[in-house]
């Protein structure tokens, strides 16, 4: 499996209200590594990931799973939300939740089985919340909940996990148990990518980054992408002609790219 | 307790419990407004079913007016997606729209129709729901409000207890559920109509407006009561018919509409339910 | 219809009708605008079904249905409903939408309840009270009249002398918190501004369309300006003219109710505004993606002739050009129709050239699909192969202001990353 790629980006771009917010992505991840996606603030990561799991319109290319695409290979991939994408009061307690990830899409009518459960009871055990399990979501900690979306997508048993910010506002305690169940994974061969925006971890983190800031700046392994160039490329700020490219495009109602043609 | 008293707070119980059922899910979706303007909106649907219908029996003309809520979505999302006009003033603006043109249609056939006036538009009336009796081979079989409402009811429990995990999932994030592959706006759609057919039946005996009341005080206060959706649930039921049992009585003692009085009700249990957790909190603060 | 407008210039009654939803249309477009731009006109549908408890409330202590004493109760049960949306929004888990059709439903119900107490012990002397549930704009009094008058020229001084703290409260909130305001206090004269406004619409939609009076006028106001001060004319004005229309509508057939009618012409009004508003409307921006594709349709053709010219080839027929690029056949005899309309193109026999503007024109367009893709690759890091892509569109956008910028930044490039030739003039 060694060499064949995980997830391959083709000239993705994508626009919210005609504002270009990705342009024309274009790369290739491993399989078996953990994945950094960084960039600052509103450079489109969390676009980036949703573009990924089919959950925004793209507006030019495409992306494939495994070499298949994303229909095709659902249950294998594993998606974590940004923590503030749900209302915490939810009346659900931990449990519930991760049970969650064992919901498939063409069984949801089905009774969860005995594997189901045992399988939710080792996601639980692996994140360190059995003491939590009954708990209602809304009285953990940050850290906690971060921790109850890891072990929901753990007890999907994917071999993709996709996780935006998991490390934003957790405590130190939480930081290592999830770096040490990362590391477990990816003995076990499976492929995480994390969205990440803090530059000091980065290189404590991961194997292989992705520079990010609404174009691609630059990926590959962490030694040899994290130079001072690309990230002053990345965290430099928007470029000033892009910039005002992007306006106009808003304000004359563009096409990202065009129909009906195509070169011979 | 007389048979037609026992006839009456069977309807409302089963009108009661079918909006809480489904006020669970619009309190916990956030989309409580959107239900009170599908209320609204089958205006319109009733008052062409009424007129049509010469005697008012076709529940299936009724099923059709329902159309009108599923109608109302599609019309808001056309405002906000489409135009680009901002969402509350897109809920807002169908909903008056549609509410206006049934009464319009109603005031135009008036006199031709004397069962469909403005007061039961608003109001309903649960109390007299027992003087149109179904009587088959001798046998009291119920009335004709309850029939309505019963198979709704019916299908409605039989949805949330077979979907109740594609529930669950598109309540607590749509995206997460959108990135399992569950088709988000086919069970938005289902649930809609539901909600749109659940108004329609209990049109009569309680009106537009109070219908609303039924969708989400109840299930507001299970909602703060309890931490598990399930609970969440049956306690809203629970709620439900304790606020049918006591605005039945509340509503003989001070000789007032019931359909009103269960609303009232309904409230008070919610803001006692509040002042209790309040008093929890502060007796737990002080210890 | 002349006929209805002599009648409402020769009856005084029905001159007094239309000066009260003048009145009230004007009034509610103006303050509805701010609800519209704080998001909260959902708000305002709340505070119209918790006003009749209050109303109902006011007869009975007055035991008259004078619109002071009415008004009076109305204002407190307004205030207590929006105090407890506030409320259950901040200090429970409720959400605002929960807390609003919560309070809206809870009051009207106990408003109905106290109306059927009162419709029980005073016979008949009620009936004036169910006016309010779908208002009774046709039948309203000269006294009616005056009240709303110095009601609504009262809130029109308010917004007018606390225009900067509203405007404030509709931007920027928390800004207006941060430098030192009182935003409690604005908001505080802001809802019983609303208040008093949705208590006198009522009277002429009812409490169920009220929310439209504050919805729809702003709604399509918004599609016009951009300028707060003109929003907020404008939405009058619509107000006005609809409560106008449907005045007229309703006395032009008997039993026709009026605040349906005026609720009817307000979201015609806002529809007709959001499809076609001239430069924020539904057509207008699918015109201006029309004439986008036709301009980029027409640049890919001139940039075809100009590569042709490159590579030596002045005339084409229209098959060659076809083998040259894949196009929608329609599609390219409409834009080579087009080009030869502008002189861009002209037609020797059966082949096709550029004019000399067309040469002007192509080479433009070249030089801005070069410049791009060598900035692509100098400032963003794409590789040579992927900037084709968006280079095809950002060409046909690119203004002469851009060009200058590309320009200085890349110092005038001879070559494009390809190694073809930067043309200039
Ligand atoms: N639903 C949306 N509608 C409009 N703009 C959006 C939406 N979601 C994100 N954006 C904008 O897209 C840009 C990228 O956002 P995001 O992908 O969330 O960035 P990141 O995760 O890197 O912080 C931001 O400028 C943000 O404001
Ligand atoms: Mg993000």
């Amino acid at each position: 499996m060694k060499g064949k790629s995980s997830i391959e980006v083709h000239n993705l771009s994508v626009t919210y209200q005609n504002v270009p917010v990705l342009w024309d992505i274009d790369f290739s991840l491993p399989q078996g590594q953990i994945i950094g996606i960084v960039g600052p603030n509103g450079s489109g990561k969390s676009t980036l990931l949703k573009a990924i799991m089919d959950l925004v319109p793209i507006s030019s290319g495409f992306v494939k799973i495994m070499d298949k695409s994303l229909g095709l290979v659902r249950d294998l991939v594993a998606y974590v939300p940004q923590r503030e994408s749900v209302d915490w009061n939810f009346p659900a307690s931990v449990e519930d939740v991760v049970m969650m990830g064992r919901y498939k899409k063409n069984k949801l009518f089905n009774r969860l089985t005995k594997i189901d459960k045992e399988l939710v009871q080792e996601a639980i055990a692996k994140v360190k919340l059995e003491k939590y399990k009954d708990r209602q979501i809304a009285q953990l900690s940050g850290g906690q909940q971060q921790r109850v979306f890891i072990a929901r997508a753990l007890a999907q048993g994917a071999d993709i996990y996709i996780m935006d910010e998991p490390f934003v506002g957790v405590d130190m305690a939480t930081e290592k148990t999830i770096l040490d169940l990362l590391i477990l994974m990816k003995n076990e061969g499976k492929t995480i990518i994390i969205v990440h925006h803090d530059i000091q971890t980065v290189s404590n983190f991961f194997d292989y980054i992705v520079l990010l800031n609404t174009r691609l700046i630059a990926h590959g392994k962490t030694s040899e992408t994290l130079t001072g160039e690309n990230l002053q490329a990345t965290y430099g700020g928007q470029l000033n002609l892009l910039t005002k490219i992007q306006t106009l495009i808003k304000a004359k109602d563009f096409p990202l790219r065009e129909e009906g043609f195509e070169d011979k | 307790m007389s048979l037609n008293d026992f006839l009456t707070l069977l309807t409302a119980a089963t009108i009661g419990l079918s909006c809480a059922i489904l006020g669970c899910f619009l309190v916990l979706r956030k989309v409580v407004m959107v239900g009170d303007a599908i209320s609204h909106s089958v205006l319109p649907g009733i008052a062409i079913a009424y007129i049509v219908s010469a005697n008012f029996n076709s529940s299936l003309l009724l099923i059709g007016a329902a159309i009108f809520g599923v109608i109302t979505t599609l019309i808001i999302d056309f405002f906000h997606k489409k135009l680009k006009l901002q969402e509350d003033a897109s809920i807002g603006i169908t909903f008056t729209w549609l509410f206006a043109l049934g009464v319009i249609i109603i005031t135009l056939f008036t006199e031709s129709n004397t069962d469909l006036d403005q007061d039961c538009v608003l109001f309903g009336e649960l109390s007299s729901s027992f003087l149109d009796k179904i009587i088959m081979n001798d046998y009291l079989i119920g009335t004709r409000s309850f029939w309505m409402i019963f198979p709704v009811f019916l299908i409605i429990v039989i949805f949330v207890v077979r979907g109740f995990k594609g529930l669950l999932l598109i309540s607590f994030n749509e995206e997460y559920a959108k990135s399992k592959g569950i088709h988000v706006s086919m069970w938005n759609l289902i649930f809609m109509s539901l909600v749109s057919i659940t108004t329609v039946m209990s049109f009569e005996s309680v009106g537009a407006v109070l219908v609303v009341g039924l969708l989400v005080i109840p299930p507001a206060t299970a909602y703060i009561l309890s931490n598990d959706l399930k609970k969440m649930i049956f306690i809203a039921c629970g709620l439900t018919l304790l606020a049918c049992i006591l605005g039945f009585y509340f509503s003989i003692l001070i000789d007032v509409s019931m359909s009103s009085m269960v609303i009232v009700t309904c409230g008070m249990l919610f803001f006692s339910v509040l002042a209790y957790e309040k008093l929890k909190k502060m007796l737990k603060s002080k210890k | 219809m002349k006929d209805t407008l002599t009648y409402f210039l020769s009856d005084s009654v029905a001159l007094k009708v239309l000066l009260g939803v003048i009145i009230i249309g004007a009034t509610s477009g103006i303050v509805g605008t701010f609800s519209f731009l704080r998001k909260k006109t959902l708000v305002g549908d709340a505070i119209a079904h918790s006003l009749l408890p209050g109303i109902c409330l006011g007869f009975l202590f007055t035991g008259t249905k004078d619109p002071i004493g009415l008004m009076f109760g109305a204002l407190i049960s307004g205030w207590i409903s929006v105090w407890v949306i506030d409320y259950l929004v901040s200090k429970t888990k409720l959400s605002e939408d929960t807390a609003i059709a919560f309070v809206s439903t809870f009051f009207f119900a106990i408003g109905s309840v106290i109306l059927s107490v009162i419709s029980k012990s005073q016979n008949g002397n009620q009936s004036g009270l169910k006016d309010f549930l779908f208002g009774k704009a046709a039948t309203m009094t000269n006294y009616d009249v005056n009240v709303f008058a110095v009601l609504s020229v009262l809130i029109i001084i308010m917004v007018t002398v606390f225009y900067k703290p509203f405007k404030m409260l509709a931007f920027n909130k928390e800004f207006a918190h941060a430098i030192g305001w009182n935003t409690k206090w604005i908001e505080f004269l802001l809802s019983t501004i609303t208040v008093l406004t949705v208590a006198i619409g009522i009277q002429a939609v009812g409490i169920v369309l009220t929310s439209a009076l504050l919805i729809a006028p702003s709604s399509a106001a918004r599609y016009w300006t951009n300028n707060l001060v003109k929003m907020i004319i404008i939405a009058a004005f619509i107000g006005m003219f609809s409560g106008v229309i449907g005045v007229i509508i309703s006395a032009s057939q008997e039993n026709m109710p009026t605040g349906p009618w005026i609720v009817f012409v307000l979201f015609l009004i806002t529809l007709l505004t959001l499809l076609f508003s001239p430069q924020k409307g539904w057509f207008s921006i699918q015109k201006n993606q029309r004439e986008n594709k036709r301009k980029i349709s027409e640049e890919n053709v001139l940039k075809i002739f100009y590569q042709l010219k490159e590579s030596k080839i002045d005339q084409v027929s229209y098959s060659v050009f076809l083998e040259k690029r894949m196009m929608d056949t329609r599609d390219l005899s409409k834009t080579i129709q087009n080009l030869i309309h502008k002189k861009w193109l002209k037609k020797l026999n059966s082949d096709y050239s550029l004019t000399e503007n067309g040469a002007v024109e192509a080479s433009r367009v070249v030089r801005f699909h070069r410049l791009w893709e060598l900035y692509l690759t100098k400032r963003m890091n794409f590789k040579e192969d992927h900037i084709h892509g968006t280079a095809e569109t950002i060409e046909h956008l690119i203004t002469p202001e851009i060009e200058k910028e590309l320009l200085k930044e890349l110092n005038f490039p001879l070559a494009d990353p390809h190694n073809k030739e930067i043309p200039y003039e």
